[in-house]
């Protein structure tokens, strides 16, 4: 199945902060199916987020930014920090540059839990209009489209 | 009187003192009141001293020449007089006088009369008998040399002269009564012949060697400024201008004596003491300023330039034949002379019992080289000018040279240093560089200046900027691999729908926009200061209380003429 407009709808509100819309649209996500499309689709989000944020011309940032990230994101949000785990979020940040792997012992639900959170964050810190937004969304939902197959 | 004569004694430094007797045609007591020394004296004496070796050296080249002409006549004589020079000599050693001494005082009472005209009696005498204008030379120069003598000791000839007296008193009567010999050339009116004999033996004993010695001693023994030694060098000084009289005077007396000597070959020998020495006498006193105008210099060149001719013009005035024999007699004086000298000056003695034979004799000691006499042996080395022997024809040559001044100066030795001398030369400061070869120039840039070539050519990557383009590493499969595998764990991912719904809390607060905190305010200048309709609205108080003051004064000025039309209008009522 490929990314439908109801997924990056659903993403659009998550991302544009309206909580409403976006727990909505979430609970309409009830298939399996539309489950994993949709956690492609964040997965695809994340790493575009990633990469406009730890690549700077093809080089890709070292662990002091990643961690500095981290540390300053769980400090401006209590509640991330509660939730987000600095170690396991690093290493995301880390697998999602190519510098290394995800352990396998971190469950899926922590796993993309983290890569929300950490995904909130970025396009929090990137502050995108609308526009840049959606430009964002299609090159997310192209970038899942071609995993999804 | 006698002191004056013991000054005549002190002639012997005549010569030396001659160029002082023009300072001071009269005796010094303005000098030297009451300090027999004082540094003019020393000045005077050394002048004294440099003119007398050169005249000296002068008159022993005359002599020569002179004895030499009559060596034959003389050769008798000669054989007789060095006994009596021995007698004199053992004379003036012993303090017992001798006729020599009183002849020599005769002379110095002469020359002293001459020298301090103070006198009247040898004054008169001396006038009376002055006839001969030569010998009057002689009395000058005689009498200058005493003024000089008096001068070289330091002493006003009339202290000396005292001082000699005293001690020479008892010497001169001794001298009279030894004094066989006629009183000398000045004073010697008693006796005839033995005055001229004495006068020419005293200049052929100044014309003599030994004379000279003695000169030279005399003049270096004045000096001494104590007690006895004073006296004894004032005495030396003494016999020594009695001596110049009689030798270093030489030409002139021999001259000047000619005419009396001129007598004394006519037969008459002794020829009129008394009128020669009258004659001395007056010619002193005639000839002193003579004297005076010599300078102390020029005075040696021109006695040493003139007496000769004197001499000859004497032989050709009188009796040439006659000068040969009180030559040939001063020859064989000559070294008598000292001896004849103090005799002399005993013989003033005699005459004036107030002259210092005594001291004259000591003097005659110094100025006699007798053997016995230490003081001569050991000044005659001191004696820079050697004697001039009878056998040395050139005069001594002026050495250190004469300055007009009387001071003998020595020239400094000067250096030169010649850039070739082996000290002198400018050495290189590098001790190597003498070693090391030369290098030209343009050699040293690429020996020592030029760097090589680092080998940057095929080592990229050190320090050269490289455009992405050129990178040969493919970047973009690097990041495609790259994001490719970070899709692997997909599966995992998918399945962690709930992770997603409990992050929605925690992302909420990433996503939403912190509240307005507020702009900073800017304040904007609305207008310059001057500008009334800005200054208005910035302050608008001053507009109404403007406007306030205005409607205050129209109100004011409305009641005025309400009222005025009022006052009117009852006013027609």
């Amino acid at each position: 199945m490929k990314i439908t407009d109801e997924h990056v709808a659903t993403l659009r509100a998550q991302l544009s902060g309206d909580t409403d819309e976006y727990a909505r649209r979430l609970d309409e996500l009830v298939s399996t199916e539309t489950q994993a499309t949709y956690t492609t689709l964040i997965t695809a989000a994340f790493f575009e987020a990633v990469d406009r944020r730890f690549v700077i011309n093809g080089k890709t940032a070292g662990d002091r930014e990643i961690i500095d990230f981290v540390a300053t994101k769980r400090e401006i949000n209590p509640i991330a920090a509660e939730r987000l785990d600095p170690v396991i979020a690093e290493q995301v940040l880390a697998h999602a540059l190519g510098k290394g792997s995800i352990p396998g012992d971190i469950d899926s639900d922590t796993l993309m839990e983290t890569q929300v959170l950490l995904l909130a964050a970025l396009i929090g810190e990137a502050d995108l209009s609308e526009s840049e937004l959606e430009a964002f969304l299609a090159k997310a939902r192209a970038e899942a489209d071609e995993h999804l197959d | 009187m006698g002191v004056e004569r013991t000054n005549g004694t002190d002639t012997r430094t005549e010569t030396t003192d001659t160029p002082h007797t023009q300072d001071r045609p009269t005796p010094p007591p303005a000098d030297n009141p009451g300090s027999p020394r004082q540094p003019s004296r020393l000045e005077s004496l050394r002048r004294a001293r440099e003119e007398q070796h050169a005249r000296a050296a002068e008159i022993a080249a005359a002599r020569q020449a002179q004895t030499e002409q009559s060596d034959k006549p003389r050769e008798g004589a000669d054989t007789t007089e060095p006994t009596a020079e021995q007698e004199d000599n053992d004379e003036t050693r012993e303090p017992a006088e001798t006729g020599h001494d009183s002849e020599d005082r005769d002379k110095q009472a002469g020359t002293e009369k001459a020298e301090q005209p103070d006198t009247p009696g040898e004054t008169q005498d001396a006038t009376a008998k002055s006839k001969d204008g030569e010998e009057t030379q002689q009395l000058d120069e005689t009498t200058q040399k005493h003024d000089t003598g008096a001068e070289d000791t330091g002493r006003n000839p009339v202290d000396t002269q005292a001082e000699v007296e005293d001690a020479e008193q008892p010497d001169s009567q001794d001298a009279d009564r030894n004094s066989p010999a006629p009183p000398d050339e000045t004073d010697q009116p008693q006796d005839g012949e033995a005055d001229n004999l004495d006068l020419q033996e005293q200049d052929h004993s100044a014309l003599s060697p030994d004379a000279e010695r003695s000169f030279n001693t005399a003049d270096r023994d004045t000096s001494p400024e104590t007690g006895e030694a004073e006296r004894l060098n004032i005495a030396g000084e003494t016999q020594d201008t009695s001596a110049e009289p009689e030798g270093a005077d030489e030409t002139r007396e021999s001259a000047e004596t000619a005419p009396t000597p001129d007598t004394e070959a006519v037969g008459t020998e002794r020829g009129s003491e008394d009128g020669d020495t009258d004659a001395q006498a007056k010619a002193e006193e005639v000839e002193q300023p003579d004297f005076a105008d010599e300078e102390p210099h020029s005075q040696d060149t021109d006695q040493a330039s003139h007496r000769p001719p004197d001499e000859a013009g004497q032989v050709q005035d009188g009796e040439p034949d006659n000068q040969d024999q009180p030559l040939s007699r001063h020859e064989e004086p000559s070294s008598e002379t000292a001896d004849q000298g103090s005799g002399t000056a005993e013989s003033t003695t005699e005459q004036d019992p107030d002259g210092p034979t005594g001291q004259g004799q000591e003097v005659a000691d110094d100025q006699a080289p007798g053997p016995g006499d230490q003081r001569a042996a050991e000044d005659q080395p001191r004696v820079s000018e050697p004697p001039p022997r009878p056998d040395a024809p050139a005069p001594l040559p002026d050495w250190p040279p004469r300055t007009n001044d009387g001071i003998t100066r020595w020239a400094t030795p000067v250096y030169r240093v010649d850039d070739r001398t082996p000290g002198g030369q400018v050495e290189s400061r590098d001790r190597n560089a003498g070693t090391q070869p030369e290098t030209s120039t343009a050699n040293e840039g690429n020996d020592y200046r030029w760097l090589p070539d680092l080998p940057r050519d095929g080592t990229p990557g050190r320090g050269e900027l490289r455009p992405p383009e050129e990178d040969p590493v493919d970047r973009e499969a690097e990041f495609e691999e790259r994001r490719r595998s970070r899709w692997e764990p997909l599966d995992r991912l998918q399945a962690g729908m709930d992770g997603v719904k409990k992050a929605t809390e925690g992302a909420k607060g990433f996503l939403d926009k912190p509240p307005p905190a507020g702009k900073a305010e800017v304040k904007t200048d609305t207008g310059s200061m001057h500008s009334p309709t800005t200054n208005a609205a910035a302050y608008p108080t001053d507009a109404i209380l403007g406007a306030a003051i205005v409607a205050t004064a129209a109100i004011g000025a409305i009641t005025r003429t309400v009222d005025r039309i009022k006052n009117r209008e009852a006013e027609r009522e």
